[in-house]
């Protein structure tokens, strides 16, 4: 059981570092792309057409993407003062069952995700000839990914003996703990 | 009825500790099994669309300008600025704490790290000084409500979206008198305090000094009139303005001040993911919710029914603040921004509330939220930089919450406090 554990540990720590690379290298794609419009529009005095839509496209990459590695860092906003005051023994049991909702929503995401894909990722883009295939997986591939990562705090759950809260505190405090 | 329950099943949710994001998507998912019309698909395709607009791609980048600021440090700059403007002033350290916050609130837009920062450097310096902690704590934990009421502020970038149809440029210009207003009011009560307890002078700096600071400083103010200056005068959409401020901010802080790496940004840029993806989730799933509800037509349901009983604006702008001081006190800026508009705006309709005031009055009342116990992020982060409990803090909150509130009531009933600098600019009608 802990071999099998602990290769799941390493496969969720895999999967999480590739969402981490692939996000900074969006979002760097994304800071160039918009600086690079402003440049081309009062530089060269020529708006590119596609400077505002692909942006909009690796949003919602970087986003979806992300969201789901919030989940496991359980970054998510929410409401935490109450579940930190419940004995530790309510706490993991409660933990649990609100993983598995997060779970249940990940499936929805990613069930619906690709119905959706299906149905309308054939679809043009707006102004360059390229198919809706190229951004509509970001729905099931998140849903997939936010399924994956609630199985990890869920066993996490269930394994420590201190149940921790699954929701942050606040948007402004995202990725606090790591700063120095 | 279907709308009891899932409201019933969110808020029930949301108190035992899931994320509002999610609390929000199951009660939609909820509601495609008990709504006709709705369907699971429709929801992935809601999310989606929610997210897929440009002016939306502000966030990552005025948070990326913000964290470059924030680590680069801008804090001890904008203090020793603050020390050559302020610092001959009564309750010297307080009025510097006030001005540094003001400028930092102008570069960021972050009251947390407002109050991490310029907390974890001023707090020892004023006990140092012979100033209470809990009055030191006090006094930059209220300054750092400015951050987001003085542009850049992600809070309004999110109203802008939500309530649709409103400029950023407007609300941004909003935000400038109602915070350096509430800046001006702590000075006058750190210059009571000042006057009251505490009259030491701080030692005179020599005039090469006094320049090298202002001039040091200014560069990092500079962010906020390429903010400003760019929107007002058509150069930006928000968005660039954005993008220019990050690069402004990158070229600054790591070539210049030469307090971040090059290798320190991939980290630095996966943190602005992470903070703009809490956000596009909450305002993905929330717009899904909304939907249904305005499928269920309950906007205007409680527009024409329960506030039936409300007659006149004014009553109904007291009533407003009371209920958004209530729900700050509880939720988050961004999430109760997210939930409230699309209930509250069909409410400012009927009661010819312009869209800019009422963004305004929101963003204020919930940044004073975020300062308020029980549950208050900045609050917390004061009460761990400070070393200091609840308890002991909440005296010397008291006097200085109350003057801040009479900045809220001025800008609630008084207009032209607010809508004096946009529309002097052109930007609203």
């Amino acid at each position: 059981m802990d071999t099998l554990y602990s290769w799941f540990d390493r496969l969720v720590a895999f999967v999480a570092a590739l969402v981490r690379l692939v996000c900074i290298v969006l979002a760097t794609a994304l800071f160039l792309i918009v600086i690079a419009a402003i440049v081309f529009r009062y530089g060269f005095g020529q708006a590119v057409s596609w400077t505002e839509e692909v942006p909009r496209y690796l949003l919602i990459w970087i986003s979806f993407l992300a969201a789901a590695s919030c989940v496991l860092r359980r970054e998510h906003v929410g409401f935490d003062v109450l579940f930190n005051a419940l004995p530790n023994r309510i706490r993991r049991v409660l933990g649990t069952v609100l993983s598995l909702l997060v779970f249940g929503f990940g499936w929805v995401v990613f069930r619906y995700g690709i119905t959706f894909v299906q149905d309308f990722g054939s679809d043009l883009m707006e102004t360059i000839p390229y198919t809706n295939y190229w951004y509509y997986p970001a729905m099931p591939i998140s849903g997939f990914l936010i399924m994956l990562f609630s199985l990890k705090v869920m066993i996490d759950e269930l394994r420590s003996k201190e149940a921790g809260a699954i929701a942050g505190a606040s948007v402004e405090t995202v990725g606090m703990e790591q700063r120095p | 009825m279907t709308l009891i329950v899932l409201g019933l099943a969110f808020i029930l949710l949301v108190t035992v500790g899931l994320p509002i994001s999610f609390a929000v998507g199951v009660a939609s998912v909820i509601a495609t099994f008990l709504l006709p019309g709705v369907d699971n698909a429709t929801i992935v395709q809601r999310m989606l669309t929610a997210i897929n607009t440009f002016p939306l791609l502000a966030v990552i980048f005025f948070v990326f300008a913000g964290v470059l600021m924030a680590r680069g440090g801008i804090a001890r700059r904008l203090v020793l600025m603050a020390e050559v403007l302020v610092g001959w002033l009564p309750g010297s350290l307080a009025q510097i704490v006030c001005v540094a916050s003001m400028f930092f609130g102008g570069v960021t837009g972050s009251a947390v790290a407002e109050v991490s920062s310029i907390g974890a450097m001023m707090i020892p310096a004023m006990e140092k000084d012979g100033y209470s902690r809990r009055f030191a704590t006090a006094i930059v934990l209220m300054a750092a409500t400015m951050g987001p009421i003085i542009p850049p502020s992600i809070g309004m970038i999110v109203f802008a979206h939500v309530a649709g149809n409103v400029s950023i440029a407007a609300l941004f210009l909003a935000g400038v008198i109602p915070g350096v207003l509430i800046g001006v009011s702590l000075m006058a009560a750190s210059f009571v305090h000042g006057k009251l307890y505490h009259r030491k002078e701080l030692p005179v700096i020599p005039t090469r000094d006094k320049i090298i600071r202002v001039i040091d400083g200014t560069a990092g103010v500079f962010t906020m009139v390429i903010i400003l200056g760019g929107i007002i005068s058509g150069v930006f959409t928000a968005t660039e303005a954005g993008a220019a401020a990050a690069v402004y901010a990158l070229v600054l802080t790591v070539f210049v001040y030469k307090e971040i790496k090059l290798s320190e940004l991939p980290e630095i840029l996966w943190e602005c993911c992470l903070t703009n993806a809490v956000v596009m989730l909450l305002i993905a799933t929330c717009s899904v919710f909304s939907w249904i509800l305005t499928y269920e037509n309950l906007p205007t349901l409680l527009a024409e029914n329960f506030f039936n009983l409300i007659q006149s604006k004014w009553a109904f702008l007291l009533l407003l603040n009371v209920f958004l001081l209530i729900v700050g006190m509880f939720i988050d800026m961004t999430p109760a921004l997210i939930m409230l508009v699309p209930m509250l705006l069909p409410l400012a309709i009927k009661f010819d509330i312009n869209l800019v005031h009422l963004g305004l009055i929101m963003v204020i009342n919930l940044s004073f939220g975020l300062t308020t116990p029980p549950v208050g992020t900045a609050l917390f982060v004061a009460l761990k930089v400070g070393k200091i409990s609840m308890d002991k803090l909440l005296p010397p909150l008291l006097p200085l919450l109350a003057c801040m509130t009479v900045v809220l009531l001025l800008v609630t009933y008084v207009p032209a406090i607010y809508d004096w600098l946009p529309r002097m600019l052109g930007l609203m009608k």
